[in-house]
C-alpha cells in the first residue's frame, strides 16, 4: 500500500502541474544594460562585414555603452541602439519595436533617384501593357521592356513562359529593376534562368561559422541554372539604380556574369549579405548581415554592382516625360 | 488546462489509493494507436534568449510485445503545434520521434514488478520563427541510448481491472546534429567540398552525459478490456538539454489517449 501511495503521489505530481515550463530557466533581464550588452555581443560575434567596412566595433562599444542608463525611456533607449547600429552602414540592419524601426538608407538617399515611376507607367508601359504576374511588359521599338517592382513578388513558371513568348523574335529585352528593394533570391534565380543556355557561375558566398571576426564557412559557388522551358538567348539590358537592393543586387550580379547582358543606369545599391534575425531580451527584433557575397573575380557586392554604361536621368528629359535611362538602353539596341 | 489537470489528478489519486493489487500478465502482441495533446517549453539560444512555450496536437502508433524473457515497446510519434515567447512572437513546431524500450523481467515474474532494461530514442525537432525572414528554422536531431526501468502496478476497483506503469529512462550515450552558427544547416554541410558522408560526420556531436541531458518518464494508466486490449491514458514527459553549439533546453509533456489492441 505504501508503494502505491508513493507512486500515486508521483503520478499526481506530474498530473497536477504543468511542469513543462518549470524546468526552463526564466528569461534574462530586460533592462537597458542587459539589452545593450546582448545586442552589442550578437553583432560583435555574428556581423559579417567588420573587416570589409573597417569598423572597430570595440570603439563603438566605448562610445555608446557609457550612454546607457537604467532609467532610460524605451524611446531613448531605442534611439541609442539605432544610432549604434547606424554605424554599420548597412541596409540589412534594422532594430524593430512596436513603435519604430531603425534603418540606414544612406546607400540610396545619398545618390540621384534615377527613376520616375509615373513616367515609366504613363509613357513606356502605357495602357496596353501585359501583366504576367509581377512582370509588367511592353514592346517598344521591337524590344521587350519588362518592369519588375519587387523580388518579393513571386514569379511563376507560367509567368516566365508568357514573358519568353513575348520576347521571341524581338531585338532584345530590357529588364528594369530600378527601385526594386529586393525580396526572395528564388525569384532572382527563376528570372535569370530564362537568359542562360548553360549553368553559369556568378559568384561565391560564405556564412559566419563562429564568433571570430573572420570565422566563416568555406566559400560556396553561386550558379544560375538554365530553365528547362522556353528561354531567350538574345541581347539583354538591365536597368539599375542605387535603390536596386538585396535580391535585386543579387540579380544584377547574375546579369553581370551573362556574356550577352549589359547593365545600364547607376550601380545597384548593394546588400550582398543575407541578414540573420534575432530578438533582444526585451522582445525587440533585430537583423544584420551574416553572410558575404563576392563576384567570380573576388569583389564584394555589399557596395553594389557597377554598371557597364553609367546614365543618369536628365532633369530636362524628366520634365518632358522622358526616361533618359530607358532611352539610352533603346539606343543601344538601335545601334547594334 | 491547469484545472482540468488538477481534477484529473484527483480522480487518479482516488483510483490509486482505493485500488487492490491483482495479478496482471502482459504476454502477447499489442498494437497501440494514440492521439493527444502536446505541451512544450523551450529555449534555443541560437534563435533567441527568450523561452517559448505552447501547445499542439500529438499522434502516435506503437507495437508492444510481452514475452517470457523480455518485453519490447516500439513507439513512433508526431507532434505539431505553436509556441510563443512572452512578447507574443511565435514559432510553429513539428517533432517526429521513434523510441523503443526493452525490459527484462526476472524469470517467472509477470508485469507487476520493477523491471530493468534499456531504451533508445531517435528524434527530429523542427521549429520556424514567424518573425524571422531568413534563417528562421531550426532542426535538431538526436539518437540516444540509455538505461530504463519500469514499475508496473495492477489493481482492481470493483469489477474494473486497471494496470498502472511508470517507465523511466535516462539517456547516456549517443550523438546529435544541431544547426550551425547562423544557418540551420549543420556545420559539416556548409563546406561544398564535403561528401554527404563527410558532411554528416563533421556535423555530429557526441552526447556527453552531465553536459547534455535527456530523460523521460511516462506514467500510464490502463483500463483492461474484455477483449484483451486496453484503454490507456499516458503522460509522456521528456527533458532535453544540448549544450552545443549554443544551449538548447526543452521540456515537453504529451498527453495521450491510447487504444491498445491485442493481436
Amino acid at each position: 500500500m505504501k508503494k502505491l501511495q508513493i507512486l500515486a503521489g508521483l503520478f499526481v505530481l506530474l498530473l497536477a502541474f504543468s511542469c513543462e515550463s518549470l524546468l526552463i530557466p526564466g528569461d534574462p533581464a530586460g533592462d537597458p544594460v542587459a539589452n545593450f550588452e546582448f545586442l552589442w555581443r550578437e553583432v560583435d560575434s555574428k556581423y559579417a562585414y567588420f573587416e570589409f567596412k573597417s569598423i572597430d566595433w570595440d570603439s563603438v562599444y566605448n562610445v555608446y555603452r557609457p550612454q546607457v542608463r537604467s532609467d532610460m525611456s524605451e524611446q531613448e533607449f531605442f534611439d541609442l541602439l539605432a544610432d549604434m547600429l547606424y554605424v554599420l552602414r548597412d541596409g540589412h540592419v534594422n532594430l524593430t519595436s512596436a513603435f519604430d524601426r531603425s534603418r540606414n538608407w544612406s546607400w540610396y538617399l545619398d545618390y540621384p533617384e534615377n527613376f520616375n515611376g509615373n513616367i515609366v507607367s504613363r509613357n513606356y508601359l502605357a495602357e496596353d501593357y501585359r501583366i504576367s504576374g509581377p512582370l509588367h511588359h511592353q514592346v517598344i521599338d521591337s524590344v521587350l521592356y519588362v518592369y519588375y517592382a519587387s523580388f518579393a513578388n513571386e514569379i511563376s513558371q507560367a509567368n516566365l513562359d508568357a514573358l519568353m513568348d513575348a520576347a521571341q523574335d524581338l531585338k532584345g529585352v530590357i529588364i528594369d529593376i530600378r527601385s526594386n528593394g529586393g525580396g526572395s533570391s528564388a525569384n532572382a534565380h527563376a528570372l535569370a534562368s530564362c537568359f542562360t543556355p548553360d549553368t553559369l557561375l556568378y559568384g561565391w558566398q560564405r556564412i559566419k561559422s563562429g564568433p571570430g571576426k573572420e570565422e566563416f564557412s568555406p566559400w560556396s559557388a553561386l550558379r544560375i541554372y538554365p530553365r528547362s522551358g522556353k528561354r531567350f538567348d538574345g541581347q539583354l539590358i538591365l536597368l539599375c539604380n542605387r535603390n536596386s537592393y538585396s535580391a535585386a543586387n543579387l540579380f544584377a550580379q547574375m546579369m553581370k556574369a551573362l556574356p550577352h547582358a549589359r547593365l545600364v543606369g547607376d550601380q545597384s545599391g548593394g546588400g550582398g549579405g543575407i541578414p540573420a534575425f534575432g530578438e533582444l531580451p526585451n522582445g525587440w527584433l533585430y537583423r544584420f548581415s551574416a553572410t558575404q557575397t563576392i563576384t567570380p573575380e573576388g569583389e564584394h557586392t555589399e557596395g553594389g554592382i557597377p554598371v557597364d554604361m553609367r546614365v543618369d536621368m536628365d532633369p530636362m528629359d524628366e520634365a518632358a516625360g522622358i526616361d533618359s535611362i530607358i532611352e539610352a538602353a533603346l539606343q543601344l539596341f538601335r545601334n547594334s | 488546462m491547469f484545472w482540468a489537470q488538477k481534477r484529473l489528478s484527483a480522480v487518479f489519486l482516488l483510483l490509486l489509493l482505493s485500488g487492490n493489487a491483482v495479478l496482471f500478465a502482459e504476454r502477447g502482441h499489442f498494437l497501440i494507436a494514440q492521439a493527444g495533446l502536446d505541451h512544450a517549453a523551450q529555449r534555443d539560444k541560437s534563435m533567441s534568449p527568450l523561452a517559448y512555450g505552447g501547445s499542439g496536437i500529438a499522434t502516435g502508433i506503437a507495437y508492444e510485445h510481452g514475452g517470457r524473457s523480455s518485453m519490447d515497446f516500439f513507439h513512433l510519434s508526431f507532434q505539431s503545434g505553436e509556441i510563443r515567447n512572452r512578447y507574443g512572437n511565435s514559432c510553429s513546431y513539428q517533432s517526429v520521434a521513434f523510441r523503443n524500450y526493452t525490459f527484462y523481467p526476472k524469470q517467472g515474474e509477470s508485469g507487476n514488478a520493477t523491471v530493468f532494461g534499456w531504451s533508445n530514442i531517435n528524434a527530429f525537432h523542427r521549429y520556424v520563427n514567424a518573425a524571422y525572414g531568413n534563417y528562421a528554422d531550426r532542426l535538431n536531431y538526436y539518437t540516444l541510448f540509455g538505461p530504463a526501468f519500469r514499475y508496473a502496478l495492477p489493481f482492481r476497483i470493483g469489477k474494473l481491472q486497471f494496470h498502472m506503469q511508470l517507465p523511466v529512462d535516462l539517456q547516456i550515450l549517443g550523438f546529435y546534429l544541431r544547426p550551425s552558427y547562423i544557418s540551420n544547416r549543420p556545420s559539416g554541410y556548409l563546406d561544398p567540398e564535403n561528401s554527404a558522408f563527410m558532411a554528416w560526420l563533421r556535423s555530429v556531436d557526441l552526447f556527453i552525459p552531465g553536459r547534455d541531458w535527456h530523460f523521460s518518464l511516462n506514467p500510464q494508466l490502463n483500463l483492461m478490456l474484455g477483449s484483451g486490449g486496453r484503454l490507456s491514458l499516458t503522460y509522456q514527459y521528456q527533458f532535453v538539454r544540448i549544450a552545443k553549439p549554443e544551449l538548447f533546453v526543452q521540456s515537453k509533456g504529451t498527453w495521450y489517449i491510447s487504444l491498445v489492441t491485442k493481436l
